[in-house]
């Protein structure tokens, strides 16, 4: 190649390199941005799936994942998540839910939280720390050795070294090294977050489901086919997409209490006592004597330890002697006293 | 009766040995003219080696009345099988190891540093010391030779995940291979402390026994790979298990060290040199511990035992002790001395960019990827003390953690045989890497564009094509000239600098397959009838009949399948499931449709052979050949560069450090 | 010579300090050598997850309508052998305690309805409910980490005990009959 070159003119000889650099460049970064495309494509509900899965442990194995153990559990973790993908879950919600009811220990990434900081932050710091240590360690050398007597024979580290402008170089350098490695592997390590999941209309092979949803969503501005949609859910014990449907009934209408109270008790049933307080709240100061909301109410605040819990388990006591929980109900304000 | 005796006499006979030949060598580092204690280091590795047979000859004629064939022996173990016995558990395993050690210590007293002597005794010491202490742990804390009373009639045979592969016979003691070798390296950084010499000699006696050990580690890490892929039915090949961790940290540890010795040929990197040899034997125990003891949990962990307390105190008092006596003694050392091609061209920005600084910074990363792996497999260990919260640290978290170093290792190796060493101005550099990275943006770009990759396969395929690029010119730049005779000498003359840079050329390979087989689609299951087809994954699979097999220990269901893959018939597989009840275990052995490119791969995860149906999983997995091909290039690398030469001293001496130079020439004349 | 002397008594420092550090690290490792079995505390006093559904045989049960009673849910299969071992335990509880208000009721995951519809015969247990979990979503939905395991489920609703593997008359005294006084 080079002497193919030599007889081109000069000017040529020194522009087909760059030009050729450059050509290589726009393809890389044509290919480059193709990729990033098709990555962030609107990915799959599988997908989706399983990225959520992936970082969720198998309780019954060792080790290994939800989305790579054949053992029953599981297949109904990727059951549960996909589930809760249907139902618009975030992807932390959902290992959340997960959290929740097996401990911290079911998610295969370890919390950033305490001890796990140094876990996550040794990788990071560790190169851009241990070339600071480096440079340090170097530059004291350099001013030990240039206030030394400088005797090649006898003292031969000092040698290899020389005073002067080049060590605060080398310093100013391995800084700069140092901030880029940490601000490139932030960055690097940022972009492998999971991407947010849209709600997504799935057709569930349950044909009453879908004679329902079909109804909802033809007719999306009343409340009795939400309110339909949401009751078969929740038979089937799925308590999100459930809770999801019971929403639009009392976005529609937000004086109806039932769909309030359905929505509450589906929210309290999924483990969202925080979403569900507030809302059997609004229905008792719609109707003070409102019995299962009283009921739901006493029993979440008792759970959650908060002292108005007697005061409004004691209001369903008076509203409601003769329920079938009362008894239990008496028997918890007992034990409290 | 008489084999439990014989077997525990030959451990007392070598735990007797290997401290009177502890102190014998320990005696001869203080005083030169004391005769080494030969016999006694050859009597150890005889004991270790009588020992192993020992157990093995009760293994073979089913001897149930020693402990350990009473536990894992059994009637129905075929041949093959029942050989690898002695290490499916963990008091046969330790006497392999004893015997590896054992061979290890006979080939360190015949191979002696020529030139530096008096290293020899305080490492024969310290190699002796530490045959010493396994004898002990396995006479006292789990005697595999123990007598059982009453005689059992038959045993449960070994752990069936251990006797469904071939590889059985070949991993672990590769594996532990690598382990022993690598305490060469150790006692020789101890002997450096203590006599306050390294130099040339140091350095070399340490590389060939790093090499040696590094490539048997790399060789048992590879079959292990290969068998957890081959037997374990779930389609991947490493799983971040504490384990696998195990063998990976004293392989990273290795490998810094390898390349810090050829820094410190070229004067520099001495006590961190050391530091890195012992700490590899740190990790090695570390490893052990961890996995033998019980603390982790892991597929591959043998059951709870009472070596894990003397293995920690072990580990403690040769990590301190390490520690200390370089506190001790480090300043004893030479410092490195002056590099003859270091201050010659001045600008601080040439000395930065030299082969010096690839190596340093090689280390920095090898020792940040170590550290990682090391702290996310005792993390949890350690958060169970201290909140006692259950924590698990998962493939996950490493794949996260991990990705962006293993990017600066492959952007490393990518520059690293462009740098020359007494280093050189940025913009020389610079225009010497253009033409590899011109090819690197081609072939990144191409792969961008064609296929649905995401970036990340992008990325590292066009660092893979730089590194692969730089590699290829330094390769011919060596064998250019001279026809193919001149090639050959050129092959024979520069044999340890074509053996790296082939072992880095199937690193790069390696990443690729690693990155792309990772971007796979997930496997598809789903439940097939008798005589129905399905297609999974783009493969056609047609349930020809189920077989159900119930033999002794074990009852076997096989789905025999016609297989067809775009268009073209695969021909028929039978993958496996069996069952074992005496263990509680499941292993559904998969049928592999092996190619260079992608391999089909199919388990049988449940059967009904009263229904007709089988649950079929099928996965198409890409490149994984060329992931074990990369390891076998790895080896060839290895080989290439560690093969002993046939020079006199004399002439190495005077050859081995040839004037420095690029390996790359410059491009321009 | 005199300029490097402080230069390596740091040096010794350094490393004693790191010697320490590492002796200092040994030190939990063997604590944890004695550290427990690792079995997780029961998430307590939580409201039990929904259970309703088919069970084998084709009938619907719903949890709640137990609520006033105490409920002890197993979570089996056919295919789990320290299952079939505590049925007999499980259905001589339900017998002393039936008048108490002691309800057994299974949550049979990860299996086919005839397997165990074979297997309630086999073992007696046809009378039980039960809830048909074929893709394990309610085992998972209340935290199971491997069958057998065992819930207690109190008068309100509220999960009171759980245990991981097979259950014994000694656990089902302690944890079930404080709940039925």
């Amino acid at each position: 190649m080079a002497g193919g070159l030599r007889r081109t003119p000069v000017a040529l000889r020194r522009a087909v390199p760059g030009l050729l650099a450059i050509a290589a460049l726009l393809l890389f970064a044509a290919g480059l941005t193709r990729a990033v495309l098709v990555g962030s494509g609107p990915t799959d509900e599988d997908a989706r799936v399983r990225a959520i899965a992936a970082t969720v442990r198998c309780p019954e194995c060792i080790g290994e994942s939800a989305a790579d153990s054949q053992a029953p559990t599981a297949r109904g973790i990727r059951e549960t998540i996909r589930e809760q993908v249907r139902a618009g879950r975030e992807p932390d919600e959902i290992r959340r839910w997960f959290v929740d009811r097996y401990g911290p220990g079911i998610l295969l990434e370890p919390p950033a939280r305490g001890l796990g900081l140094l876990l996550w932050w040794l990788p990071v710091a560790f190169v851009p720390l241990a070339l600071a240590a480096l440079a340090v360690t170097r530059w004291a050398r350099r001013r030990t050795a240039g206030s030394a007597v400088r005797d090649t024979a006898r003292a031969p580290e000092s040698s290899a070294v020389q005073p002067g402008r080049p060590a605060r170089g080398a310093l100013v350098l391995a800084a700069a090294v140092a901030v880029a490695l940490t601000v490139g592997i932030v960055m690097a390590g940022r972009g492998t977050g999971d991407r947010p999941a849209g709600p997504a209309a799935a057709t569930t092979g349950d044909t009453e489901l879908d004679v329902l949803s079909a109804a909802a969503r033809s007719a999306p501005d009343e409340v009795g086919p939400w309110l339909s949609l949401g009751r078969a859910l929740e038979h089937r014990g799925r308590l999100a997409e459930a809770a999801q449907a019971y929403e639009r009934a009392v976005r529609l209408d937000p004086k109806d209490s039932p769909a309030a109270f359905r929505l509450a008790f589906a929210y309290a049933r999924s483990g969202q006592a925080e979403r569900a307080r507030p809302l059997l709240q609004e229905i008792l100061a719609r109707d003070a004597r409102h019995t299962e909301a009283l009921l739901l109410l006493g029993m979440l605040q008792h759970e959650a330890g908060q002292p108005e819990a007697s005061e409004t388990l004691r209001r369903f006591l008076e509203v409601a002697a003769e329920h079938p929980a009362a008894a239990a109900v008496r028997r918890l304000l007992e034990g409290d006293r | 009766m008489t084999v439990s005796l014989l077997g525990t006499a030959c451990l007392g006979l070598g735990a007797v040995a290997a401290l009177v030949a502890t102190a014998g060598w320990v005696a001869r580092a203080r005083d030169a003219r004391r005769q080494p204690p030969r016999s006694a280091t050859y009597a150890l590795a005889v004991a270790a080696l009588a020992a192993c047979l020992t157990l093995e000859w009760a293994l073979l004629s089913r001897d149930f009345s020693v402990r350990y064939v009473a536990e894992h022996g059994g009637r129905d173990v075929p041949l093959y099988y029942t050989i690898t016995s002695l290490w499916s558990a963990l008091e046969g395993s330790l006497l392999l190891w004893l015997l590896g050690l054992g061979a290890v210590v006979v080939l360190a007293l015949r191979h002696p540093p020529t030139t530096e002597p008096r290293l020899h005794p305080p490492a024969m010491a310290v190699l002796t010391a530490t045959a010493a202490f396994f004898f002990g742990l396995v006479l006292f804390a789990g005697n595999p030779f123990d007598a059982v009373e009453p005689v059992p009639q038959d045993g449960p045979g070994p752990n069936p995940l251990l006797r469904s592969h071939p590889a059985m016979g070949v991993h672990p003691p590769l594996l532990y291979a690598g382990y022993v070798g690598l305490a060469v390296p150790f006692a020789y950084a101890i002997a450096a402390l203590v006599t306050g010499r390294t130099g040339a000699a140091w350095a070399r006696v340490v590389r060939n026994w790093t090499l040696l050990g590094w490539a048997a580690l790399t060789a048992g890490i590879a079959v292990g790979a290969w068998w957890s892929y081959a037997v374990l039915g779930w389609g991947g090949y490493w799983a971040w298990d504490p384990v696998e961790n195990a063998s990976l940290l004293p392989w990273l540890t290795a490998t810094a060290l390898l390349h810090s010795l050829l820094a410190r040929r070229r004067g520099g990197l001495g006590v961190w040199a050391l530091s890195l040899a012992a700490a590899t034997f740190s990790l090695v125990i570390l490893g052990t511990f961890l996995t033998r003891s019980g603390v982790v949990g892991s597929v591959h962990a043998f059951t709870q035992s009472g070596i894990g307390p003397p293995l920690l105190v072990f580990l403690a008092a040769t990590t301190v002790g390490w520690l200390a006596l370089l506190a001790l003694r480090g300043d004893r050392l030479a410092g490195p001395g002056p590099d003859p091609t270091r201050d010659s061209r001045g600008d601080w920005r040439s000395r930065l960019l030299s082969r010096r600084s690839g190596l340093v910074g090689n280390n920095l990363l090898l020792t940040a990827v170590a550290a990682t792996v090391l702290v996310g497999t005792v993390f949890p260990t350690v958060q169970q003390m201290v909140s006692g919260t259950e924590v698990t640290v998962g493939p996950a978290y490493y794949n996260q953690a991990l990705a962006p170093l293993a990017l600066a290792v492959l952007a490393l190796m990518a520059i690293g045989p462009l740098l020359a060493w007494p280093g050189e101005p940025p913009g020389r550099l610079a225009r010497r890497a253009v033409p590899s990275a011109i090819g690197a943006c081609v072939v990144a770009g191409l792969v961008g564009l064609t296929g649905s990759h995401g970036p990340s396969v992008v990325v590292v395929c066009g660092l893979a094509a730089f590194v692969a690029s730089t590699l290829v010119r330094a390769m011919a730049a060596r064998l250019a000239g001279g026809g193919p005779a001149g090639a050959w000498r050129a092959v024979r003359r520069h044999r340890r600098t074509l053996g790296a840079l082939v072992a880095h050329l199937a690193v790069a390979v390696a990443a690729v397959a690693v990155v792309v087989s990772g971007a796979d689609p997930p496997a598809e299951q789903r439940e097939v009838a008798v005589d129905s087809t399905a297609t999974l994954r783009g493969v056609t699979v047609r349930l020809l009949g189920l077989e159900s097999r119930v033999t002794e220990g074990q009852e076997a269901a096989t789905a025999r399948l016609e297989v067809r893959s775009e268009g073209r018939s695969l021909g028929r597989v039978s993958p496996t499931l069996t069952l074992f009840p005496d263990h509680g275990m499941v292993v559904a052995t998969p049928a592999i449709d092996t190619g260079l490119t992608r391999d089909v791969y199919i388990t049988l995860l449940a059967a009904d052979p009263q229904a007709g149906t089988a649950l079929l999983r099928v996965s198409v997995n890409s490149l994984i050949g060329v992931l074990w091909l990369a390891a076998g290039l790895l080896l060839v690398g290895t080989g290439l560069a560690a093969w002993p030469r046939r020079i006199s001293v004399t002439s190495r001496v005077g050859n081995a450090e040839a004037a420095p130079r690029p390996l790359l020439k410059e491009v321009d004349p | 010579m005199t300029g490097q002397r402080p230069l390596i008594a740091r040096r010794a420092v350094l490393v004693g300090a790191a010697a320490a550090a590492g002796l200092a690290a040994t030190v939990p490792l063997a604590h944890a050598l004695r550290a427990g079995d690792g079995t997780p505390a029961a998430p307590a006093n939580r409201l039990a997850s929904p259970l309703a559904g088919t069970g084998p045989d084709g009938t619907f049960f719903d949890l709640a309508t137990l609520r006033g009673h105490v409920a002890v849910v197993t979570v089996w299969a056919s295919w789990c052998e320290p299952c079939r071992r505590e049925f007999p335990v499980l259905l001589a509880a339900q017998e002393s305690w039936y008048e108490a208000g002691l309800r057994v009721v299974g949550l049979n995951t990860a299996d086919r309805p005839a397997s165990a519809r074979r297997f309630l015969r086999e073992v007696g247990a046809e009378a039980l409910p039960m809830v048909s979990d074929p893709d394990s979503r309610h085992a998972v939905a209340w935290g199971v980490r491997g069958i057998p395991e065992t819930f207690v489920v109190d008068r309100g609703g509220r999960l009171a005990a759980r245990h991981q593997g097979e259950v014994t008359r000694e656990w089902l005294v302690a944890s079930v009959e404080p709940l039925l006084r």
